[in-house]
C-alpha cells in the first residue's frame, strides 16, 4: 500500500477541501491551476476507491457483561 | 444450630413475635400449648433464641432463596442517607421491607405500585423483613410516576442540561456499540452503518437490554470502554422497540449517572420514537431507533462521493468562469481606453473648431468681405489722424484698391474719433 492510501478518509477529505479552497481564491493561478486540477482528480479517485472498497471490521468482545447481581439471580 | 435436645422452648420474650408463630406453627407443627406441653411419643427439639432465629432464617434460605413480590409501597422512608425502609402492602396483608440505597435504582414514593426481588430474613430483634436486592415500578401509572420523580432530581442536578452534551465526531473510525446482538435493532444498526461508511472498527459489547440483570451489564459495558487504552471516539447504546415497560433499565439511576460520567460521548437509540428514556436525556446525543443511531453517527458515502464528484466537476467550470471573467475585464478596460480617447479626440477637436472660427472673425479680410474698407495715407500707414483736404490716400476694399484724394473732412458728433 502506498503511503497515500495510508491516509484516513478525513485526512483526503480536508486535502480535496484545500484544493476546492484554493481554486476558490481571489487569485487564480492559470499556470499551476492545472496541476492542482490533477492532484484534485487523483484524491476524489482515491477517496471513491476507498468508499468502496472499505469494509467495516466488527469485533464482538468475548468478556462476559454479567454483573454480580446476575450471578446471584 | 440444629440441636438433638427433646426439649423445646421457642417462646422467648425477646425474639419471639405472636403472629411468626402463629403463622409458622402449622408447617413445623408447634404446638399452641407450648412450652409446657410435650408429647410423649415425639422428641420436641430446643434452641436457644439465637438459634431459632437463625433456624428460621436457614429455612427461609432454603425454601424461598430470592422470591419477587409485588405490593404497594408505604411508610418509604431513608435513614441516613444509607439505609431505606417501607412496607409493602396489598388489600389485607403488610411485609417490612428494608434495602441500602445503593440497590434504590428508581425513585420511588408511597402509592406507587413496585415488583421486589426480596429476601425473607427474621432479625435478630424478632422483626420478618425483606431485604430488597431489586426494586422496579409496576404498571404504566407507577412507571410514568418513577420516571418523572427521578427525571425531576437528575434535572435538578443538572445531568440533562444542554450544556453538558457533547458533540460527536464528525467521522468516527473506532466505534463501541452496547447492545443485544441477537436484537433486530442491532442488526439494523449494523446493517445500515455499513451501508453507509466503510473502514470503521465497531466493537461490540454484547449485554442483556433487558430484565433485572440489563442495566447492570449496560454499566459494566460502559466501563470497559472508558477504561480501555485506545478509547473509541464514540459509544452507542443500543435497544430496539419494545414496550415502555420492557425499556425500564434505560431510566436505572445507576445506569443514568454512569453515562453521565462516561469519557467518551455516548449516542442511545433506544426504543421508538416515542419512547424517552432517562438514559436518552442523559446521553450526549439521542437517536430515536437504532437504525436512526447509524444515520447520525455517520455520513453516507455515497453523500460524500457525490459532492466530491460535484466539486472537481466545478473546479473546472470555476476555472473557466474565471478565465471568461478575466477576459472580459481585458476587452472592458480596451473598450474603455478606446472611448476615453475618441472622447478626448472629440473635445481637442471641438476646441480646434472654435479656435479656428475665432481666428477666422479676426481676419481682416473677413472684416472687408462684410463691406468694411482700410483706409490708408498715401504711404502705406493706416489713417488715423485727421487727413487734409487734398491728401492722397488708398482706400482698400474686399475687391479694389482705391487712390483717392480728400475733398472734404468733417468731424463726426458721436464719433470716437471726432475729439482726435
Amino acid at each position: 500500500m502506498s503511503a497515500k492510501n495510508d491516509k484516513t478518509l478525513r485526512e483526503m477529505l480536508d486535502e480535496f477541501e484545500a484544493i476546492v479552497a484554493w481554486f476558490n481564491g481571489e487569485d487564480l493561478d492559470v499556470e499551476a491551476a492545472s496541476a492542482k486540477f490533477e492532484e484534485g482528480s487523483k484524491l476524489a479517485e482515491q477517496i471513491r476507491k476507498k468508499l468502496a472498497e472499505e469494509k467495516n471490521k466488527i469485533e464482538i468482545i468475548e468478556k462476559s457483561f454479567a454483573g454480580k447481581n446476575e450471578e446471584e439471580i | 444450630m440444629k440441636r438433638s435436645s427433646t426439649q423445646v422452648s421457642l417462646l422467648d420474650e425477646e425474639t419471639c413475635h405472636p403472629e411468626l408463630v402463629s403463622g409458622s406453627s402449622e408447617s413445623h407443627e408447634v404446638s399452641p400449648e407450648l412450652p409446657s406441653a410435650t408429647r410423649s411419643s415425639e422428641v420436641v427439639p430446643e434452641f436457644t433464641v439465637s438459634e431459632a432465629t437463625a433456624l428460621f432464617n436457614q429455612i427461609f434460605e432454603t425454601a424461598t432463596p430470592t422470591i419477587t413480590v409485588i405490593g404497594e409501597v408505604a411508610n418509604f422512608k431513608v435513614n441516613q442517607g444509607k439505609w431505606v425502609f417501607f412496607d409493602l402492602k396489598d388489600e389485607e396483608s403488610s411485609l417490612g421491607c428494608f434495602m441500602s440505597v445503593y440497590n434504590l435504582r428508581i425513585a420511588v414514593e408511597d402509592g406507587m405500585k413496585v415488583a421486589i426481588v426480596a429476601r425473607p430474613q427474621i432479625t435478630k430483634w424478632g422483626k420478618f423483613s425483606l431485604t430488597v436486592q431489586q426494586i422496579r415500578p409496576v404498571g404504566e401509572g407507577s412507571i410514568k410516576r418513577a420516571f418523572e420523580l427521578l427525571r425531576a432530581k437528575l434535572d435538578k442536578e443538572g445531568l440533562f442540561a444542554p450544556e453538558r452534551k457533547r458533540l460527536l465526531p464528525e467521522l468516527p473510525q473506532r466505534i463501541g456499540v452496547i447492545s443485544s446482538i441477537d436484537a433486530a435493532g442491532y442488526k439494523d444498526f449494523v446493517k445500515i452503518i455499513s451501508q453507509r461508511m466503510g473502514g470503521m472498527e465497531i466493537i461490540v459489547a454484547p449485554v442483556q437490554v433487558q430484565g433485572e440483570v440489563a442495566a447492570e451489564q449496560i454499566i459494566a459495558a460502559l466501563k470497559y470502554f472508558n477504561e480501555m487504552s485506545d478509547l473509541p471516539e464514540v459509544i452507542c447504546l443500543l435497544r430496539g422497540g419494545g414496550s415502555r415497560d420492557d425499556l425500564i433499565a434505560f431510566d436505572d439511576e445507576k445506569l443514568v449517572r454512569e453515562i453521565a460520567a462516561s469519557r467518551v460521548p455516548i449516542i442511545t437509540g433506544v426504543g421508538h420514537e416515542i419512547d424517552t428514556t432517562l438514559a436518552d436525556l442523559v446521553a450526549d446525543v439521542r437517536a430515536s431507533t437504532p437504525s436512526n443511531a447509524a444515520e447520525i453517527l455517520v455520513p453516507d458515502k455515497r453523500e460524500i462521493l457525490a459532492g466530491v464528484e460535484m466539486r472537481l466537476g466545478g473546479l473546472l467550470g470555476g476555472m473557466r468562469t474565471k478565465i471568461e471573467r478575466a477576459e472580459k475585464e481585458v476587452a472592458d478596460n480596451l473598450d474603455h481606453m478606446k472611448r476615453t480617447m475618441e472622447n478626448m479626440i472629440s473635445v481637442a477637436e471641438n476646441r480646434l473648431r472654435l479656435l479656428n472660427d475665432s481666428l477666422q472673425h479676426l481676419n481682416p479680410r473677413e472684416v472687408l468681405r462684410r463691406g468694411y474698407a482700410i483706409v490708408r495715407t498715401a504711404n502705406g500707414e493706416i489713417l488715423h489722424t485727421k487727413p487734409q483736404v487734398s491728401d492722397k490716400i488708398v482706400v482698400e476694399n474686399l475687391k479694389f484698391l482705391i487712390n483717392a484724394k480728400v475733398e472734404n473732412v468733417m468731424n463726426k458728433v458721436d464719433s470716437e474719433t471726432s475729439s482726435e
